[in-house]
């Protein structure tokens, strides 16, 4: 017996609904309140348009689209407030010593687990959702889900090279922010250690 | 690796152009000749070394902390009762 097409949606949707909630956080900035609205507008949205899908192909592509231009829509407004982020900071300090210079202790086996591990989940979010548009965009595709470079430029519908740029950029953008939270939040002291270089 | 100070040369790369394609290699996105020539370098350059496993360790501890998440039930449960009736009918909206 051919499942009905409300089935097979079901069946598609399910297993993406945890990353599509935290996607839906890192547009909200960690209002899961929000977020909830979010993906439930999206889900509703795919839901109606299923009938465009085209079987075989990469729901999770299809459903993330949708959900990203609902977010859009909906966050329209905050979308244009003032960034708080600059996305085109061309310092040539490595992340290493800009993290040397405010403080954090990087002589442990792993820093970047220690200091990842102190950020509050809810600050990720908020510093993903800082980002402008275009650079939260492929964060939240790399680093929610793991898609490849080509992966990413279907779900945007841009160049590869465009996913790459961007990439580099907000990657860079976002963890230069996680270091200014870490000093805001005291988990790190944000004094310039002797001879550091910045 | 020294930011604006003087660089180092390890192999073909010195560590200004190591730190161009940091990104590139950590996604494994440069051809094979660069992989190897970065690979040099890396062996060879401690502080390189250091400014790689310090980035390759962000980028995985935020993929890692990020896909903790989960999709609350109340919200999974709404979406199943909504999509439960056919695309064809009468949706009530959110």
């Amino acid at each position: 017996m051919t499942p009905e097409p409300h089935q097979d949606f079901q069946e598609l949707l399910e297993p993406v609904l945890d990353p599509a909630f935290g996607m839906a956080l890192s547009y909200t900035g960690g209002s899961e309140a929000d977020a909830e609205d979010l993906v439930q507008e999206a889900a509703l949205k795919a839901f109606r348009g299923f009938g465009s899908f085209e079987k075989g192909t990469n729901f999770k592509a299809w459903f993330f689209r949708i959900l990203m231009n609902t977010a859009v829509s909906k966050f329209r407004k905050a979308s244009r407030r003032p960034l708080e982020v600059d996305i085109d900071d061309t310092s040539p300090t490595p992340l290493l010593q800009q993290a040397q210079a405010r403080g954090l202790d990087v002589d442990g086996s792993d820093p970047a687990r220690a200091f990842i591990e102190r950020i509050r989940i809810e600050s990720i979010h908020e510093a993903i959702a800082e980002l402008p548009e275009e650079f939260r965009q492929v964060c939240v595709l790399y680093f929610l889900e793991e898609f490849t470079y080509p992966e990413i430029a279907e779900v945007l519908e841009i160049p590869v090279g465009t996913v790459r740029s961007r990439l580099h950029r907000a990657r860079k953008a976002l963890q230069r922010r996680l270091l200014d939270i870490a000093v805001e939040d005291g988990l790190v002291p944000g004094t310039p250690a002797a001879g550091a270089d910045v | 690796m020294s930011g604006e100070g003087p660089e180092e040369k390890c192999g073909s790369l010195d560590c200004r152009e190591v730190f161009r394609r940091l990104d590139d290699y950590l996604d494994g996105t440069l051809p094979a000749e660069d992989i190897v020539a970065m690979r040099d370098h890396l062996d060879a350059c401690s502080h390189c070394a250091d400014e790689y496993g310090f980035g390759a360790g962000m980028v995985a501890e935020l993929k890692a902390k990020l896909r903790t998440v989960e999709c609350p039930d109340r919200l999974r449960a709404w979406i199943a009762e909504q999509t439960s009736r056919g695309p064809s009918g009468e949706s009530p909206g959110p």
